[in-house]
């Protein structure tokens, strides 16, 4: 085994830098994909410590802590616990993936692609694992850039217009992002994530911190009305970066709150909670409506993503341990499942050269595999029973229902207008006429190749989801505990805001210190704990 | 005392050595084109420049001083030098001014700056200023005859001339309200502007010739036509060096410590500076024009470290200027690259970049990014230390409108790597590449990247010399 | 008895099912019969489960796949879930067997210009599709667990999509979907309802729902489910599906549909009346009034009907309101009588769907008009339409006879007005049954025989492959009518017994 100190994360974050460097070196393009698919699986090997992962505690876990920047206190602070491994862990299966399914589809300048790639991964990694805020911060803009070159560069025929929309309204959403980073720092005096999240701001500070933050997180989620820019960007997109965008970028959105807003402004958290859930809501059925309307497939699974993200975020918002379980499960299910809809809209493209509907209709006599893996996916996203978005909508539904009856009935609602749309795709591509697939061959091994691993974590989340489960526990009970107890400001807390707001730099502090000076300036509340245990109610 | 000691002196008696050197060359016919060796003597310059850099003293009757924020800018302004002469040397639009003579007024100007990064007398430093400012107006307009050359040139020497006068005129008032002219004895006076209002006024009016080197909102208006007018090659001076001059000093008189009255009109420029200059940038095609632009909106950055005050912000604002320097000195220097014929590059001329010069592109994203201020580059870092400083001192509302104007300036910087890496071009267009040229481009690209990650050791050094301008 | 029995009644259709899929080729027309052994399986194994039940109590079985919240696999067999498994599996056994041949002739029909091997791959497709269904029927009726139930539904709902889209008639895709979509429609509607029991009760298991009782939510689970059971049910006005359903799909599934639609009623039965007892009162008199418009409606839609495929389905609206008319009365007797009446009556819809087919079969022809006199060219058919008939009239000797006995005992045990209003029409809408019944074997098999079936030598009865099954129906019905207690008494204990308790 592996020396207890390895640098386990490091190691999985820096790997694909150092492939992508190496990759500037090689010439031929079959040699470029080669390597890069042999980085891919490299760094699938590197995720085996994390086997090591202890499923008991909710402490974070593979934690490095270097001083960074000594003069504002940064870090190079990294750690995951049960919320973020799994986020990793889909992240760097789908990098082998996305590089077989670009095999073909990618035709020129292979090299950048790659490389891109291989940042993207970096880039995404980092930001599940880092415990700075810096860090995450740099992370977290990092994967930007290649992003906006897989859309630029190899995207459709409105690329330019789709690349452009992307950036800024990533970019203009997270700049209140970084206000809000220096906020915490100085009102905190510190960057970790850990210690602010053990911090109890007053209530108007948190809540203009958690607004800053949630603009950031719902554009990139993204939540109604934030959403224009997400059809765009797909619809453009190479089937690699479509995959990337709706399997991992996506979740980046929704692991900030679950990761910033509801541990650091857990008060704010409370009380902006309705207006998430409306937004959440107004995505789930505004995101299928319009996915009903769509000739465009990947436009169609592009506002489904709208729909599913808001299933996510309600399950976050309504803070009861099933829905966050739901929503972490259901982030991991959506990328795996989204990410093999998008995978397969790009392999119909490779022989029909359309994603228009039209274009691809009746296929179940021509290419009855591809079908297969259509209609199977297709069903994993309605949330088909066996099938692993059953388990991760069920859970959400179970919170949901826990918090309000009248959600509970929005959400089925939500369900069934995602069957509409996806009944509407598979009947017309699998029985439409006029059958447009004769001459066109079925799935290839490459594609089976990539379709299957896909296809054995549906059936695996959806059939023994209790693994993925016990891994994300005790996180969320630490989660939901602290956050039952710091739900209320203090009165203390709240006299203190001028205090909070106002700090000189903490010139001074230790950069290691456990807890900064500042946290034992605020006094802590001590408010109900709740036991979230479900009990059973009897009359 | 006089205290002349020259061993504190080197990077200034080295650079006026070369001075010396180079006027011999101007009145010799023979040798006047002859100018291959300054590159290996602006080198030498850094060397000199990081060799003498823990050194501190006093000279001239108090009215020099070496301590470590003179000797980290003497270092920024001999770097920023070499690679200035680097991509001058070939300059082709020259036309019949002998290359001496340009370099010899470009070597004059820089070592007025690091004069200036020195002095802390107030006629010191208006002396030091007008010996860079003068070098410069002469050095503008040197551009085959150009006529906006000679526009942008005049315009720049006008305002510039009023600028310094309005700066001298301020001197007087801080001499009438507070007697003397020895930054060190401004210090442990009294600022606040109940009592001495003649003084603060002063000290606004001097402050003003220096924001009108740094462009400043209201004083940018000259920035767009010089860039533009000037060549490519001194464009990349003008752009920079003269700045970080003005940013020394201007870290110097907030060390005063002046009231807040002085912090709020600051504040307001600064916000206005950077929320104009990204605003006019965004329509513009023209690259210099468009660096112009931005470079107004980076002044406002800078002005809010300044703001700040304190250890924090005076050091955050120092790492910004350098920052700052390198990523413009990166960018000019993938300008100067694709010009090689010296015109003015348009945004459509860096179409096809990532098939025709694939490093240069790269470094070009690096540098606009930066600009930009995206992890992992410099610009971010820097940017985080001001918005860190800036929010510390109270400063909210400025803190938001800098990150909201990150957002506005995305837009046109990434148009730049846009059209470098997205778009074709009809007949791809060849840029011959050298080994200095792409070298030196990567280093500048590893530099911006540097600072960005690693700006520990660079940013304790200026934390410890603004917190020793405060004592 | 053997270890995991209601496991492997679960997991062995499954099993053969995917065997079949694997091996298609290799298998080719002998899939049909791999599939019926597999059946003959577990109807074995259900049989020395009943023989258990008889002489001891439950079967039940338990395996834990989910801690938080607790989902696990828990099978429970009592008196009520054994019979309802048994007559569905006989079913499903018999239809499988019956569609041996009866899918060939489809798939001549429908897919015409195909080579050998496309053929064998719809031939074999049609029997890993069917399969699935006795993995539902038993899956729901053994699961003890509201999730697992679920997704028995909803694996019903997917395959008999499949079956329509595939071997259906000319718009078979679009009713497929609209079939699916009511399915999941009203499967969605029983989440609902079983996500507010988990957030009150904290279980998903059957054995807890009765914690809610008295609670105010208790009203609105019940709701939910009715609404989305009577989506299943086709009760008016919730049926307008079941007539196009009917239409399109192939005749041989008929018998499933049928189950498929009435197993709601074992489910309400289960997981409704008798946990939430008391706030089911409320439920009473509503449903028994649907009940009886969705009776008297059904069977005068089914009395107009010309075509030979449409009367079956008009005909299900009206049956299946019977078990649900028992049901609301909410006495013992009615509800025991009402679930016994959903056994006869899938059984009779069995038999009386594929002999309809049996005529479709060898005559290609679905107009009622163009028919006639067939009882001399195809007695054995005759004779089993007839028989199929009676058993959905409720006619002695037939077990729907005695189940309907029971049943109307039970609902006018109420002794109110309601109870005898509404009694005296269910029996009028009987009469309604007995005449489309008589009226269609006259039609079809008594009057003079048009010249072009006389002359035709393929009208004939059908292959022993085809009747067999159905006599073997029929035979089980009977018996169940001379021996109701046989049915009764596996149902009392847990019926009865259970109100006793209470």
């Amino acid at each position: 085994m592996l020396q207890a100190d390895f640098p386990v994360l490091s190691a999985l974050i820096f790997f694909p830098l150092l492939a992508a460097i190496a990759l500037v070196f090689v010439r031929k393009d079959e040699t470029i994909r080669m390597v890069t698919l042999a980085a891919g699986v490299v760094e699938c090997l590197l995720l085996l410590p994390l086997l090591g992962f202890d499923l008991s505690t909710a402490d974070f876990q593979f934690v490095e802590r270097h001083v960074w920047i000594a003069a504002w206190n940064i870090q190079y602070y990294l750690g995951i616990d049960g919320i973020s491994v799994l986020m990793i862990v889909l992240t760097v299966l789908l990098l082998p993936l996305c590089v077989l399914c670009s095999w073909s589809y990618i035709g020129r300048r292979v090299k950048e692609f790659h490389i891109c790639l291989l940042l993207m991964t970096t880039a995404c990694v980092g930001v599940f694992c880092a415990l700075d805020f810096v860090l995450f911060y740099i992370f977290w803009e990092a994967m930007l850039v290649p992003m906006f070159l897989l859309i630029a560069v190899w995207g459709g025929a409105r690329r330019r217009y789709a690349s452009i929309k992307f950036f800024l309204y990533t970019l203009a959403g997270s700049t209140l992002l970084l206000v809000a980073i220096v906020a915490f720092f100085i009102a905190g005096g510190t960057f970790s994530i850990p210690d602010l999240m053990s911090q109890n701001f007053g209530l108007p500070f948190q809540q203009l911190t958690f607004l800053a933050m949630a603009l950031a997180f719902a554009v990139k989620v993204p939540m109604f009305p934030f959403h224009t820019w997400l059809p765009a960007a797909h619809v453009e997109a190479p089937t690699a970066g479509s995959v990337l965008l709706a399997s991992i970028l996506l979740k980046m959105g929704t692991y900030g709150f679950l990761r910033f807003c509801i541990p650091i402004t857990p008060a704010a958290s409370e009380f902006f909670a309705p207006l998430m859930i409306v937004l959440a809501v107004i995505s789930i059925i505004y995101g299928s409506f319009v996915a009903i309307g769509q000739q465009d497939m990947k436009k169609l699974i592009a506002y489904s993503s709208v729909a599913h993200m808001g299933f996510v975020t309600l399950g976050i918002f309504v803070f009861t341990f099933q829905g966050i379980e739901g929503a972490i499960m259901h982030m991991v299910n959506h990328g795996i499942i989204t990410g093999a809809m998008f995978m397969l809209v790009g392999l119909l493209y490779e022989r029909s050269h359309s994603r228009e509907i039209e274009d691809n209709l009746g296929l179940s006599r021509h290419l009855p595999i591809y079908m297969g893996f259509l209609l199977l996916f297709s069903l994993a996203a309605f949330g088909f029973p066996g099938t692993n978005g059953f388990f991760s909508k069920l859970l959400v539904l179970i919170g949901v229902f826990e918090a309000s009856y009248f959600l509970g009935v929005l959400f089925i609602i939500g369900l069934l207008l995602g069957l509409a749309y996806l009944m509407r795709l598979l009947l017309a591509v699998g029985w439409g006429t006029p059958s447009k697939g004769a001459g066109w061959q079925d799935i290839n091994a490459r594609e089976w190749a990539y379709l299957l691993p896909l296809l054995a974590f549906v059936f695996y989340l959806g059939l023994a989801p209790g693994r993925a489960l016990n891994i994300m526990g005790p996180s969320i009970e630490n989660l939901l505990h602290n956050f039952e107890q710091h739900r209320q400001v203090s009165d203390n807390a709240s006299e203190d805001i001028l205090r909070t707001w106002r700090q000189p730099p903490p010139a001074l502090i230790d950069p290691l210190a456990k807890d900064s000076p500042n946290a034992a300036l605020l006094p802590r509340t001590a408010t109900l704990v709740v036991d979230h245990a479900v009990t059973p109610r009897t009359n | 005392m006089l205290n002349f000691t020259p061993s504190l002196i080197i990077p200034e008696l080295y650079m006026a050595l070369l001075l010396v050197a180079l006027f011999v060359q101007t009145v010799t016919d023979s040798i006047k084109d002859r100018t291959d060796w300054l590159a290996y003597a602006a080198l030498g310059g850094v060397v000199v420049a990081a060799l003498s850099m823990s050194q501190s003293g006093m000279m001239f009757y108090d009215s020099y001083q070496i301590d470590g924020l003179s000797q980290f800018f003497k270092l920024v302004i001999a770097l920023g030098l070499a690679i200035c002469v680097l991509n001058a040397l070939r300059n082709t639009t020259l036309g019949k001014t002998p290359r001496a003579d340009y370099f010899f007024f470009m070597f004059m100007s820089a070592f007025g700056l690091m004069l200036l990064s020195s002095t802390v007398e107030l006629f010191t430093i208006y002396i030091s200023l007008e010996l860079a400012s003068y070098s410069l107006y002469i050095l503008l307009p040197l551009r085959n005859e150009n006529p906006r050359a000679v526009e942008g040139a005049i315009k720049y020497a006008l305002f510039g001339a009023v600028a310094t006068a309005i700066g001298l005129f301020g001197v007087s008032y801080i001499i009438a309200g507070q007697h003397t002219t020895y930054i060190h004895e401004l210090a442990t006076m009294n600022w606040s502007f109940a009592e001495q209002p003649m003084a603060l006024i002063g000290l606004g009016l001097f402050a003003l010739a220096f924001l009108y080197k740094l462009a400043l909102f209201p004083f940018h208006f000259w920035a767009p036509d010089v860039y533009q007018g000037a060549s490519n090659e001194t464009a990349a001076f003008a752009a920079t060096l003269p700045k970080v001059g003005a940013i020394v000093v201007l870290v110097r008189l907030m060390g005063l410590d002046p009231g807040v009255e002085v912090k709020i009109v600051l504040a307001v420029f600064a916000t206005l500076s950077m929320t104009l200059g990204n605003i006019l940038a965004l329509r513009q095609t023209d690259l210099k024009r468009l660096l112009a632009y931005s470079s107004v909106a980076h002044a406002g950055f800078v002005v809010m470290g300044l703001v700040a005050g304190g250890a924090y912000g005076l050091a955050a604002a120092s790492y910004y200027a350098l920052v700052y320097v390198v990523m413009n000195l990166t960018i000019f220097w993938v300008i100067t690259r694709l010009a090689d014929d010296g015109r003015d590059i348009q945004l459509h001329d860096l179409k096809g970049m990532h098939h025709s010069t694939p490093l240069l592109a790269f470094v070009l994203a690096v540098a606009a990014f930066g600009l930009v201020g995206l992890p992992p580059t410099g610009g971010f870092t820097g940017k985080l230390f001001l918005l860190n400083a800036a929010w510390g001192e109270g400063f909210y509302l400025l803190v938001i409108i800098a990150a909201i104007n990150t957002a506005i300036a995305i837009f046109y910087y990434l148009n730049m790597v846009r059209h470098a890496y997205t778009m074709d071009q009809a007949t791809p267009s060849v840029v011959p590449s050298t080994v200095i040229g792409a070298s030196v481009a990567l280093a500048l690209a590893l530099g911006v990247l540097y600072l960005g990650l690693m700006p520990q050791g660079l940013f304790d050094l200026l934390l410890q010399a603004s917190g020793a301008l405060l004592l | 008895m053997m270890p995991f029995t209601l496991l492997q009644t679960i997991l062995v259709p499954a099993l053969v099912a995917l065997v079949i899929l694997l091996f298609r080729y290799r298998i080719g027309k002998k899939a049909g019969w791999v599939a019926v052994s597999g059946l003959i399986y577990t109807t074995g194994l259900l049989l020395a489960a009943l023989v258990h039940i008889y002489h001891g109590g439950p079967v039940i079985e338990r395996y834990t796949i989910l801690s938080s919240p607790e989902i696990t696999i828990h099978l429970v067999a009592d008196g009520l879930s054994i019979a309802v498994a048994l007559i569905c599996n006989l079913l499903c056994l018999a239809l499988c067997t019956y569609s041996i041949k009866y899918i060939d002739h489809r798939i001549e029909i429908l897919y015409p210009d195909l080579d050998e091997k496309g053929q064998i791959n719809y031939f074999t497709s049609f029997f890993y599709l069917l399969l699935p269904f006795p993995v539902g029927f038993m899956g729901v009726s053994f699961s003890a667990d509201l999730v697992m139930m679920y997704f028995f539904l909803e694996v019903l709902t997917l395959f008999l999509f499949f079956l329509m889209a595939y071997f259906g008639y000319q718009d078979r895709v679009k009713v497929a979907v609209m079939c699916f979509i009511w399915g999941v429609f009203s499967a969605l509607f029983f989440l609902g309802g079983v996500v507010i029991i988990y957030s009150q009760v904290g279980s998903f298991q059957m054995d807890q729902i009765h914690l809610l009782s008295g609670h105010p939510l208790a009203f609105w689970v019940i709701l939910l489910v009715l609404i989305g059971f009577f989506a299943k049910l086709a009760i008016v006005p919730l049926h307008v599906w079941m007539p196009w359903v009917h239409a399109e799909h192939p005749t041989c599934i008929a018998g499933l549909l049928a189950v498929y639609a009435n197993i709601a009623a074992y489910i309400i039965v289960r997981m409704l009346v008798l946990p939430l007892w008391d706030d089911f009162q409320v439920f009473g008199p509503p449903i028994m009034i649907f009940a009886v418009i969705t009776m008297v409606y059904g069977s005068l839609l089914t009395l107009a009907q010309t075509d030979m495929k449409r009367i079956p389905a008009c005909s299900t609206i009206s049956q299946s309101a019977y078990s649900m008319l028992g049901i609301g009365a909410l006495t013992a007797a009615s509800i025991e009588g009402g679930l016994f009446f959903f056994l006869s009556h899938i059984m009779g819809k069995t038999v009386f769907f594929s002999a309809c087919g049996l005529v479709v079969y060898t005559t290609h022809i679905r107009d009622i008009n163009r028919l006639g006199g067939l009882a001399t060219k195809m007695p054995i058919t005759a004779l089993l339409f007839l028989s199929g008939g009676m058993m959905l009239a409720g006619i002695p000797p037939f077990s729907s006879f005695a189940a309907e006995v029971v049943m109307f005992a039970g609902i006018f045990e109420r002794g109110d007005n309601l109870g005898l209003i509404i009694g005296i029409i269910g029996l009028v809408a009987i009469l309604l049954t007995i005449s489309y019944a008589v009226h269609f074997t006259r039609v079809i098999f008594f009057g003079p025989l048009p010249e072009h079936l006389a002359q035709d030598d393929h009208v004939r009865d059908p292959s022993w492959i085809m009747v067999a099954p159905l006599v073997v129906i029929v035979l089980t019905s009977v018996a169940l009518g001379l021996y109701p207690s046989l049915i009764m008494n596996l149902f009392e204990p847990v019926i009865s017994g259970y109100l006793a308790n209470m």
